[in-house]
């Protein structure tokens, strides 16, 4: 008998399968059954993130939880990101902990970075963000409250900011 | 057609040593994103203007040791998109909706940029062959000069955050291109595959996720990105590779000994079909060199260079054959060149 799907090699081997409650039966070759075989196999790694969030989502009290959080920052919801399988910004990270870190202990058995970490320049580069940014806030501040002389000395210090960021 | 025709990537350029037989190239894929921007899906479009814009300024202002060259996708036509696709430099998604995604290349194509796809900044190194350690080497020089640039989103316990989860903390990607014909001929293949896959390893087809199997080309890669080193992810990998091309060459050998005349038979018959066919799947033109590269290298034909079928790998794709046609071609019409590429280019290397 040749086989059902190619109509070219003998078929060798039998092969029920079941879909939606359906059975049907087919007589294919060894190269059909070796194809279909890998097909299953590596349709899988897409699968996995959502997957693993349904099961961590349904396990336990995370899952009560889990269903009102919400990012501040982009206003991500975690029922979003189940559907998504993507978080919407970095703040993501903290306002999902919990939840992250048992998908984490799940996907990558670990949850901590053991990697290489930010040279201490880009460490650098991110607190003069910061200290950059506190000090326009205090700045907006001192203009709104009508402190102009304490306004005045923090302009100079952004402006100094500005000028050691470009020698950087 | 707008845009130059690009250089052909370095990366095809193989040299003939022992890895190189079943190891096709290699890639090191790092992913980095902008701590004070929103990712893919909660972005708008301003936002990601505003992204593809600051890489715009970077690449154009920076002195980059190599140099790197910067374009908007959606200053290339389709076909180019479809090329740069098809060489694994950007997503096919961005090649079909191109508007805020941009790329840097370097020279040969080996190192690369790409800007908003999944993450703000995916940083790329396709090597030829086994080559895990160097392709590493040459993303982690341009992730220097970004973190230093940019602020680049970490946490303290995750490391770099990304998009989705599954890549957080080093953010890398490595993964092997393998050619495993004798496996697949002595239906050894589902069980080695397997044996990867429980290694925590994935194993994707040619095209990557989704794709239909039926060639004998394999991309393996690391799933765990988070709580192991870079050196650890990539010498996991190397490792799992090295059993994998002793399992191939284990059956080249016996097939060589015990079914000689079966392995003539499949070189032959794809010699015949590829010299004188008119009509020229995708599917079939990628076994059938395959057939020709094992054939090659265990010598039961003439030597083909490694690089012309390499080339011929990239060239038979639907993007690659409008770009030489330098037009649009339909599907019947894409069999037909496919196949006189095929003829022409064995004719020059092979049936001389």
């Amino acid at each position: 008998m040749l086989c059902h799907l190619c109509h070219q090699e003998e078929a060798s081997v039998y092969l029920i399968e079941t879909i939606e409650g359906k059975q049907t039966t087919m007589h294919i070759c060894e190269t059909c059954a070796q194809n279909r075989h890998l097909g299953e196999m590596l349709s899988k790694p897409a699968m996995v993130i959502h997957e693993l969030l349904a099961s961590i989502l349904e396990l336990g009290s995370a899952a009560l939880t889990a269903k009102g959080l919400r990012c501040t920052q982009c206003g991500m919801t975690f029922t979003r990101f189940r559907e998504v399988g993507r978080l919407g910004c970095p703040q993501c990270y903290d306002a999902f902990y919990e939840n992250l870190l048992s998908l984490m202990r799940q996907f990558h058995q670990s949850e901590e970075h053991r990697g290489r970490k930010q040279s201490s320049a880009a460490e650098n580069k991110k607190n003069r963000h910061e200290e950059l940014k506190k000090l326009k806030e205090q700045l907006h501040e001192a203009v709104t409250t009508e402190k102009y002389e304490m306004a005045a000395k923090l302009r100079d210090r952004i402006q100094q900011f500005g000028k050691a960021g470009d020698a950087s | 057609m707008k845009g130059k025709k690009p250089a052909f990537p370095a990366w095809l350029r193989a040299k003939t040593t022992d890895d190189n037989k079943i190891v096709i190239s290699t890639r090191i894929r790092l992913a980095r994103n902008l701590a004070q921007h929103r990712f893919l899906v909660t972005s708008d479009k301003p936002e990601r203007k505003v992204i593809l814009g600051e890489f715009e300024n970077f690449f154009s202002n920076t002195t980059l040791r190599p140099a790197m060259h910067f374009l908007r996708l959606r200053d290339l036509d389709s076909v180019m998109r479809g090329v740069f696709a098809e060489r694994g430099l950007v997503h096919m998604d961005s090649a079909r909706e191109p508007d805020f995604t941009g790329l840097a290349t370097g020279p040969g194509q080996t190192l690369s940029l790409i800007v908003n796809e999944e993450d703000h900044i995916r940083i790329q190194s396709i090597q030829s062959g086994m080559n895990l350690e160097k392709g590493l080497q040459s993303a982690r020089q341009l992730d220097e000069v970004i973190n230093s640039t940019f602020e680049v989103a970490t946490h303290k316990e995750f490391g770099y955050l990304s998009a989705c989860p599954t890549n957080v903390g080093t953010g890398l990607r490595a993964s092997v291109m393998l050619n495993l014909p004798a496996l697949t001929l002595t239906r050894g293949i589902v069980q080695v595959l397997q044996a990867v896959l429980h290694m925590g390893l994935a194993v994707r087809g040619f095209y990557g996720e989704g794709t239909e199997l039926k060639s004998v080309f394999f991309q393996v890669s690391n799933q765990v990105t988070l709580g192991r080193t870079e050196e650890e992810i990539v010498q996991h990998l190397a490792g799992v590779t090295r059993q994998i091309i002793d399992r191939e060459e284990e059956a080249r050998r016996k097939l060589l000994k015990e079914e000689r005349h079966l392995l003539e038979d499949k070189v032959g018959r794809a010699i015949g079909i590829l010299a004188h066919c008119h009509l020229l799947g995708l599917g079939e033109a990628l076994d059938l060199l395959s057939a020709i590269r094992l054939g090659s290298e265990l010598k039961l034909i003439k030597e083909v260079p490694l690089n012309s079928i390499h080339e011929l790998l990239l060239l038979i794709q639907p993007s690659h054959l409008q770009m030489t046609a330098k037009q649009s071609l339909g599907t019947a019409e894409q069999l037909r060149q496919r196949a006189e590429l095929v003829r022409k280019r064995l004719s020059v290397d092979f049936f001389k």
